[in-house]
């Protein structure tokens, strides 16, 4: 993570740039809050001159009463109309900005992937971007706020400064309570969720080792462990509530004291007659008013920072440039015409996808290399499975072929054409992987085998199902094609993932297919069905099998056993058996993990 | 665990039930409520406090400004100081003894809960999937935090203001009390649909939340799949798509919303108007006086605040009684295995006879007429192909489940007549993982007897051959395991399992044996320690080696729930039936 860059003016730059396509909205939501302003100033007004000369003075009392009503009316309506764009903009901020991030992380290298976490980019999308969205709210709001505040302290200094003085002194104090109080609830807010984080593990630990737990009937363990954790959240919340006693009840009563001064010094200005009983009460009002302003002002900043942290984390996601892309100029791959009118051959489709590998070197860490000097070559058609131990690099070869990871030194070609040369959907689309652990996504079977294709024609799934070995199962399911699966849906067992996996890979069609050996995940009385789903997709295609499971070898032409980064030795299976004291190591090995023979048995209800 | 936004039909709770919950949780907290009713009368005081500002200020008025007198002014502003210093004491006051009570009763539910669902028997868990456990247990009870920590008391000040309030109109000007009774209605009728309303938008936004997440999560976790078939376009309009719903669920939440809030804001001011134009009329005939109109003016303007606070607790009010209903729900489970009476005797045979087995709410059975004698000291290896129910009859024979047919016995003595604690003294069951929990290792060996001893701990470890591995550790068997031991390798983790075995000495041990792989290494040790836990113990073994099943004195042959086959390895090829076939197959896969 080198590449990225994140200073505060970067970081405050991405807001400014979604803000600004929003400018017309958010300058209307702040036209919004003045004229919201003005109404909420005018009460107070109207309500003064209403007691000094509607009841005092008995002049046109209801007059006075239906502005204040009036002003009142107005004040909700754009009460209501701010609120609604203030929402509507910082909402539309958060969409925006989600589909950008979402975007790029699609986009980023495997490389980076790898090394993070999939809750971590989760949070960056979703509890990050809430941050934002709560200070975007507050932008024009508190513009809106600002300005009363202003204009309140104006009108009421230009009335009567020293009691302006008296009414006013506390609320900087409610603000400074406010900050205070952001302060130290945070940390303690911090000690809650670690203890409930903690009561979490017991919980979790509890339900997954249930069988554990009832062998040796160890509850009370479990129960002793879980009531320290439950008296800790409670101590931890009371510390946090303690807080809030002291704060929130300040908070809230200090302007009273401001409100006591007014009654006070006004009272007595009244009294010599400098001041209208009117006056006093509309101070009494204007004070009240700017209770809530100053107090939103105080979250306003603690937002601020809470989105400034988000977008720093934000950035450093967008700031990460992918380092696998298109090539400036691509070339594209010899289609099959061309290639047979150069050779003249008599076949009028030369199978197309011969793939080299020519000393190539790679490692993930700069220091630890697993593929070195790692030479392979493939004719068009031919299919090779790769043996080795764990930590041999076989399972590389598949994802430097695709370009998940760019090679370090040393070339790989597709028919003659560096991968690097190609677009990079070219590519992918014309090297197919099945991976090892299938992904189903949350939609119908069929979409889910058609992911390469979405336009692809119902009879074209159908075959690649057949071909697959899929379709029996899955017109069993309850809708059939429309069966939804993923999380949400229908659970498929493995071997059923697996054969949906090399349907999808059927349907795409590609020249050169990688199987990361498909068998795996599957018991092995059903190994055989994929098995020959595996060996009706290679015939005739470029398929290297990265073989996990010995049953798997057979499947190919040939076999190329790799060890320590390296392919020490070609040939057919039979072959190697006989001569190479390696093979028959690493073969021995992949047995040994392999004498699951009766199967690895669930919970027994599968 | 992002998915778990999405609402479930338990969510939406109607109002009878809704009060039923409501009572259940009162009946609940009857230990607290002393700490409640102490809160409440704080919370009292605090509201009085509050509204004896308007009263003050109507005495200065009345009877200082308005004959000039500043000395009563005076006392005015000293009683005004004083009240609100009061207010303050007591309003601290509520919230630390509302917290106490309210953190009192979560901890409860917290320790209840736990305690039952671990009463519960294994079909429960089979039945409830663990993240929804555990949601239970955090998400579900965390919701209720902050109804604890002002909903509850913004609920009884609210109630108090209101009443309070309406009581001292009553007693400054029954006439200007019908400003209140003009306006509130409105207010009340307003809330109740800003309520209805709001609360079907926020379950759909909640909807919309938890798709809108699932289809993220989708997008970062098959990033290897979208990019190796170069289907980042689609995706990301997929994604939009979902992300543009759950904008259009905000924006209609809001729509439906903030009319309320202005409302709000309109109704405040126009009982202000009505104040001034009603009060002013009272005046000038003389019913009120001046300072009456103003405090009734100044109370109504407390009085509008809380009512729209009320209404923005509904939707925590409406969630923590749909996760209080949940796990009510928990607490009315009634365990389904229950404890005998009779202790087992020290040794004796295994018998299971005519067992059938089958989970609850299914149709098919998962064992079926099933009869084998386990001899005291006899090793059993149990066969068969996955989903046959080997798996279940081990679990059937440490009575982690009970049958549904048939019996098992232990030396005479029907395993269901049995006190559940002599059980696990004569019967374990070692699962294939080693399951760590989080605490050192001897904490880990001590789950299977919570008394024993460091020394005991030891003596488990050296039984089994594994304590001068684990003693070499720094820490020695003090040494964290971390989460889920993720510090110790996989057959380090298997020791540990084993020595918990070791340290109970059962009569009887039931091996389900993990068929994943080991280091060359530790794999040697794991053997070792397998071998000298079985000893010459009755031994039950679902078995996955060719090399455990040879050392079984006999095989059981289990196929779709039903005994095919019993006897030793040679009887068993003889007759050339399933066993034979499988140990062709086996034969055949190993390499030559």
């Amino acid at each position: 993570m080198t590449e990225t860059r994140s200073d505060t003016r970067s970081r405050w730059a991405l807001l400014r740039t979604t803000l600004a396509t929003q400018r017309r909205n958010l300058t209307i939501a702040t036209l919004i809050g003045l004229l919201w302003m003005c109404g909420k100033v005018a009460v107070p007004w109207l309500v003064g001159i209403g007691i000094d000369r509607g009841i005092e003075a008995d002049d046109r009392v209801w007059l006075w009463s239906g502005l204040v009503a009036a002003a009142g009316v107005a004040s909700g309506i754009f009460t209501a109309f701010r609120r609604y764009y203030a929402f509507r903009e910082a909402r539309w901020t958060e969409t925006k900005l989600r589909e950008q991030l979402f975007g790029h992380i699609l986009r980023l290298h495997i490389g980076y992937h790898d090394r993070s976490q999939t809750g971590q980019l989760m949070s960056r999308s979703s509890s990050d971007l809430q941050q934002i969205q709560a200070f975007v709210v507050m932008i024009p709001i508190t513009l809106s706020n600002l300005a009363m505040v202003i204009s309140v302290t104006v009108i009421l200094a230009l009335t009567n400064p020293l009691l302006t003085v008296v009414a006013l002194a506390p609320l900087p104090l409610v603000n400074f309570a406010g900050r205070r109080f952001s302060s130290s609830i945070h940390p303690a807010v911090q000690a809650v969720q670690q203890e409930q984080a903690e009561l979490a593990t017991v919980v979790e630990e509890t339900v997954s080792g249930v069988r554990v737990i009832k062998g040796f009937g160890a509850e009370s363990v479990q129960s002793a462990k879980l009531k320290v954790e439950a008296d800790d959240i409670r101590r931890a919340s009371i510390d946090a509530a303690k807080i809030r006693a002291k704060y929130l009840p300040a908070i809230e009563l200090l302007p009273q004291i401001g409100l006591i001064g007014v009654l006070g010094v006004g009272g007595l200005q009244v009294i010599d007659g400098t001041l209208t009983l009117g006056e006093l009460v509309s101070f009494n009002i204007y004070v009240a008013l700017l209770v809530a302003p100053l107090r939103m002002l105080g979250m306003t900043i603690a937002w601020g920072q809470r989105a400034a942290a988000a977008l720093k984390r934000i950035n450093e996601v967008l700031d990460t440039v992918p380092l696998i892309t298109d090539p400036e100029q691509p070339t594209a791959l010899p289609t099959a015409q061309t290639g047979s009118a150069q050779t003249g051959s008599p076949q009028r489709c030369a199978p197309m996808g011969a793939v080299r590998f020519d000393r190539v070197e790679f490692g993930y860490d700069d220091d630890l290399p697993v593929l070195k000097n790692f030479n392979l070559e493939l004719a068009a058609g031919q299919s090779i499975a790769l043996v080795g131990g764990t930590g041999s690099g076989k399972s590389t070869v598949a994802r430097l072929l695709i370009r998940f990871y760019d090679a370090e030194a040393g070339s790989i070609t597709i028919d003659g054409v560096p991968i690097g040369d190609l677009a990079l959907h070219e590519l992918r689309r014309a090297v197919g992987v099945v991976f090892e652990d299938t992904l189903l996504f949350h939609d119908s079977v069929a979409a889910n085998i058609a992911f390469a294709d979405p336009a692809a024609s119902h009879d074209a799934i159908e075959r690649a199902a057949r071909l697959a070995g899929a379709h029996d199962f899955i017109v069993g399911l309850p809708d059939a094609y429309e069966t939804e699966l993923g999380e949400r849906g229908y659970s498929l067992s493995g071997g059923q993932r697996q054969r949906i996996a090399i349907a999808r890979a059927i349907l795409a069609d590609p020249r050169i297919l990688v199987l990361d050996d498909a068998t795996s995940a599957v018991d092995p009385s059903k190994e055989h069905e994929i098995r020959s789903a595996m060996s009706t997709v290679m015939d005739g295609r470029t398929t290297i099998v990265i073989a996990h499971r010995p049953g798997t070898i057979a499947l190919a032409d040939t076999v190329a056993l790799v060890d320590e980064g390296r392919v020490i030795a070609t040939g057919t299976h039979d072959h190697l058996l006989a001569t190479d004291a390696r093979y028959r190591e690493v073969l021995a090995a992949m047995s040994d993990a392999d004498r699951a023979a009766a199967g690895p048995t669930g919970s027994g209800r599968s | 665990m992002w998915g778990m936004n999405a609402i479930e039909e338990e969510d939406r709770l109607d109002a009878d039930a809704a009060k039923q919950v409501m009572r259940r949780a009162a009946r609940m907290a009857a230990p607290f409520k002393r700490t409640v009713l102490s809160a409440i009368g704080f919370s009292a005081i605090t509201t009085l406090g509050l509204l004896m500002g308007p009263v003050i200020v109507r005495y200065g008025i009345d009877d200082g400004i308005k004959p000039a007198d500043s000395g009563t002014l005076r006392t005015a502003v000293i009683a005004y100081f004083i009240v609100v210093s009061i207010a303050y004491v007591s309003s601290r006051q509520q919230y630390i003894f509302i917290n106490r009570a309210g953190e009192g009763f979560l901890r409860l539910l917290r320790i209840r809960v736990f305690g039952h669902i671990q009463k519960q028997s294994l079909a429960f868990f089979d039945r409830n999937k663990s993240g929804v456990l555990v949601a239970r247990m955090t998400a579900d009870i965390e919701s209720m935090a902050e109804l604890v920590q002002w909903g509850l008391l913004q609920f009884v000040s609210a109630a108090l203001l209101l009443t309070f309030s309406f009581i001292l109109l009553l007693i400054l000007s029954w006439q200007l009390t019908i400003v209140a009774l003009l306006v509130m209605p409105v207010i009340v009728i307003a809330s109740r649909k800003f309520q209805r309303d709001s609360n079907a938008a926020y379950l759909d936004v909640r909807d919309n939340v938890g798709s809108n997440l699932s289809t993220l999560q989708e997008g970062i976790t098959g990033v290897r799949v979208i990019q190796a078939y170069a289907r980042e376009p689609e995706q990301t309009r997929r994604f939009e798509e979902s992300n543009r719903g759950l904008f259009r669920s905000h924006l209609h939440s809001l729509r439906v919303s903030t009319w309320f809030f202005g409302l709000v804001e309109a109704s405040g001011v126009i009982a202000s108007a009505l104040a001034i134009g009603i009060g002013g009329w009272l005046v000038n005939r003389g019913d009120v006086t001046v300072g009456t109109a103003i405090a009734v003016l100044l109370l109504l303007a407390q009085l509008f605040e809380p009512v729209q606070q009320l209404s923005q607790l509904y939707n925590t009010v409406q969630s923590s009684t749909a996760a209080l209903d949940k796990l009510f729900g928990i607490l009315d489970t009634t365990p389904d295995v229950a404890d005998g009476e009779l202790a087992l005797p020290a040794s004796g045979a295994v018998a299971v006879s005519g067992v059938g087995f089958r989970y609850p709410e299914t149709e098919s059975l998962v064992l079926d007429d099933v009869s084998i004698t386990v001899a005291n000291g006899e090793r059993l290896a149990v066969v068969g192909a996955t989903g046959s129910g080997k798996s279940t009859l081990a679990k059937l024979m440490a009575r982690l489940y009970d049958p549904t047919a048939g019996t098992i016995t232990f030396g005479g003595v029907d395993l269901r007549d049995a006190t559940i604690g002599s059980l696990r003294q004569r019967v374990v069951v070692v699962p294939q993982e080693g399951f760590l929990f989080g605490g050192t290792i001897a904490d880990n060996v001590r789950v299977a007897r919570a008394d024993a001893s460091d020394g005991d701990v030891r003596a488990a470890l050296d039984a089994i051959g594994a304590l001068d591995r684990f003693e070499q550790f720094e820490e020695g068997i003090h040494t964290e395991v971390r989460e889920r031991g993720s510090r110790l390798s996989a057959g380090e983790r298997q020791l540990v399992s084993l020595a918990r075995a070791a340290l109970v000495d059962p009569a009887v041990l039931v091996l389900d044996e993990a068929t994943s792989n080991l280091d060359p290494g530790t794999e040697v040790i794991v053997e070792h320690a397998l071998e000298s836990l079985m000893g010459s113990r009755t031994t039950i073994v679902v078995a996955h080696r060719l090399s455990t099943i040879r050392r079984a004195d006999r095989i059981a042959v289990i196929d779709a729930g039903k005994l095919a086959e019993l006897g030793t390895h040679d009887e068993l090829l003889a007759i050339n039936g399933r066993y034979a076939k499988l140990a062709n197959a086996w034969a055949s896969s190993q390499p030559n």
